[in-house]
């Protein structure tokens, strides 16, 4: 994922401030994490296994098991999904921070290499 | 098909209980809807990074949606296979049983019914070739039934399983919507038919004055009659009569005494409209029937002409008001309930069984603390009861459309009709698997407990209506369900929206209105 400074995007953050921005990636970054907690943490397949047993000779029991061995794939996939998506945006806000980092450093770099004459007269 | 012998080992609770924890973890999945709108890509973000969290933000939801609904379409499919599989199981026993009380050899693996019994009269002979084939059916019916909901439960786990069942793109409520397998492939109708017996679509009440078309009832002062149709198209009319009228109708040996009660209700329940009009269209002319003798003593002979006609019809309740008995005979059950509202009492003739009724201004008998109900919402309450066991309780209100979607995982959409409220009836009965905690709340007082186990459990019809009220003038009504031409005050509702969820099940079933219509 590339990284945007919101100093070159060009929307001089339509009067949003950097650290908002930043503050807004981490919290939705949150609200995924919590989900990806809630699915990770759910096991659907325990309610399938009995059901083989309680059918005993149907062909609800084959596909129970099927089931069961799907879903907990296909939840468990969700959740580390769902958890690297999270991370990718926090890396995103980190990045966003380093970003802001640099340039401000280059900034006063730049600041102090055209400061000239008049600022060291002035100490 | 699978055998007798295996179908007798099936566990339909089994399947119930894993529908309940089903239902359970498709709630928590509807739950985190909050988590999918905080997690939505702030505005504030812009440029490519932004725009591929969007696309997979979007992506990721999808798949959670997807999921939900595959969670919630196992469970109903497990709800419906339960019911179906107890149903049949409860068939294969009685058939069984009648094999056995008849000496008959079943096959428990091939099915075959046998008869080892020999016969010298040719009667005889035949009368045990019908037993061996009806034994024959019986058992083969339940089995197909057995064979049925196993096939559809499995096709819901496969489809599941093969990723096919569409969360769509809504919200995971809306993705957690979903009916059971066993109903694919119905129409609206056939729909209408299995869940609607007990809902009411449309109906029409006219309180009759002086002259009106059924004017016979405006001799003895007041009548009400109710117009209803249900969802699977029968016409039920209640007919609230003053007690003179009701005298003249004998049903299961009633014997009213005016003073016992001030009116008395008779219900009859038509096949469908048709039929239902017919019985209004023949009554005037059936009323007026007057010959010389009468005419000392019209209101007597109108009366006795009504009451020969009305015999002649589909007789399903025929109540008579109880209500100075009312407090003796059901002490215990209205327990604190009593002193609070007023409570009404009768027995109904042809039923067998008493019944009271608690007004929806006795708020606090029928749960108005802590029960989430607010402002003008309120219920009321009737608990039927044969001999001295509680057979039935059914609460009517009308509830905000949000506290119906707290209380009953619904998720009515905000601008349900109506001033956002619904109409909302509760019924438990034998049936229910939770009827005796409902039943031991009620007894020791706790009405609260007893509508919480209602709005989990119960039998639900929800309905979003709307009401017309007509003037006082004489008018011609057309309203949908039937003309009546009346002289004083009438209400027709007709039903835009219902929904219903079975007692003891998870899934709600939208029925159209204009299937039925």
């Amino acid at each position: 994922m590339s990284v945007d400074s919101p100093y070159t995007g060009g929307h001089a953050m339509a009067g949003f401030t950097f650290e908002a921005v930043v503050a807004d990636i981490d919290s939705s970054a949150d609200g995924m994490t919590s989900a990806a907690e809630t699915v990770g943490a759910a096991d659907p397949s325990k309610d399938l296994g009995s059901i083989g047993t309680a059918l005993a000779g149907g062909t609800s029991g084959a596909a129970a098991t099927a089931l069961a061995s799907t879903w907990s794939t296909r939840f468990s996939s969700w959740s580390t999904d769902a958890e690297a998506h999270a991370t990718a945006r926090r890396n995103s806000a980190a990045a966003y921070t380093r970003a802001d980092h640099e340039a401000s450093q280059r900034l006063q770099a730049e600041a102090f290499a055209n400061r000239g004459p008049a600022v060291q007269q002035d100490r | 098909m699978v055998t007798i012998a295996q179908v007798l080992t099936w566990e339909s609770t089994t399947l119930d209980t894993s529908a309940d924890n089903l239902y359970a973890l498709r709630k928590q999945l509807i739950d985190l809807q909050d988590e999918v709108d905080d997690s939505r890509v702030p505005g504030t973000w812009y440029g490519e990074s932004a725009t591929a969290a969007t696309k997979e933000h979007s992506a990721l939801v999808d798949r959670l949606r997807d999921v939900t609904a595959e969670v919630a379409r196992v469970a109903a499919s497990l709800d419906l296979a339960g019911a179906d599989i107890k149903a049949a199981r409860t068939d294969l026993e009685g058939a069984l049983d009648v094999a056995r009380q008849n000496g008959l050899e079943v096959d428990h693996t091939t099915g075959d019914v046998r008869d080892p019994k020999t016969y010298d009269d040719e009667f005889e002979r035949l009368a045990a070739t019908v037993t061996v084939m009806s034994v024959t059916t019986q058992l083969s019916d339940a089995l197909k039934k057995a064979t049925e909901a196993d096939a559809d439960l499995a096709r819901a786990l496969g489809d599941a399983s093969d990723g096919t069942i569409d969360g769509g793109d809504g919200t995971l409520s809306d993705a957690g919507d979903q009916l059971p397998a066993g109903l694919d492939g119905m129409t609206d109708q056939q729909i209408a038919a299995k869940y609607g017996q007990d809902v009411v679509i449309d109906s029409l009440r006219a309180w009759l004055g002086v002259e009106a078309e059924l004017a016979t009832w405006e001799l003895e002062g007041y009548a009400e009659a109710g117009y209803k149709v249900m969802g699977d198209g029968k016409v039920v009319m209640d007919l609230t009569l003053e007690a003179g009228l009701g005298r003249e109708i004998g049903v299961g040996g009633a014997e009213v005494d005016a003073s016992a009660g001030g009116t008395t209700n008779l219900q009859l329940t038509f096949k469908d409209q048709a039929e239902a009009d017919k019985f209004l269209d023949g009554l005037a002319g059936a009323a007026g029937d007057l010959g010389l003798l009468d005419m000392g003593n019209v209101p007597a002979a109108v009366a006795g002409n009504v009451a020969d006609y009305v015999m002649k019809q589909d007789i399903t309740s025929f109540k008579t008001g109880v209500y100075g008995k009312a407090s003796a005979e059901f002490e215990s059950a209205v327990a604190s309930g009593e002193a609070e509202g007023r409570v009404d009492g009768y027995y109904d003739w042809v039923n067998e069984e008493y019944g009271i009724k608690v007004s929806a201004s006795a708020d606090a008998a029928v749960g108005e603390k802590d029960s989430g109900l607010s402002g003008s919402a309120s219920l009321s309450g009737e608990i039927k009861f044969k001999g001295d066991q509680m057979s039935e309780a059914v609460f009517d209100g009308r509830i905000s459309a949000a506290v119906a979607n707290d209380k009953l995982d619904l998720g009515l959409p905000a601008s349900t009709s109506t001033g956002q409220a619904v109409d909302v009836q509760l019924k438990m009965n034998e049936d229910n698997p939770r009827f005796e905690d409902f039943k031991a709340a009620v007894g020791s007082g706790d009405i609260d407990g007893a509508i919480d186990i209602a709005y989990d459990d119960a039998e639900v019809t929800v309905r979003s209506t709307t009401t017309e009220s007509y003037g006082s003038e004489e008018i011609d009504i057309d309203a949908k369900v039937a003309e009546l031409e009346i002289e004083y005050g009438a209400e027709g509702e007709v039903a835009n929206q219902v929904w219903v969820r079975q007692g003891g099940q998870g899934y709600w079933v939208d029925i159209d209105p204009k299937a039925v219509r």
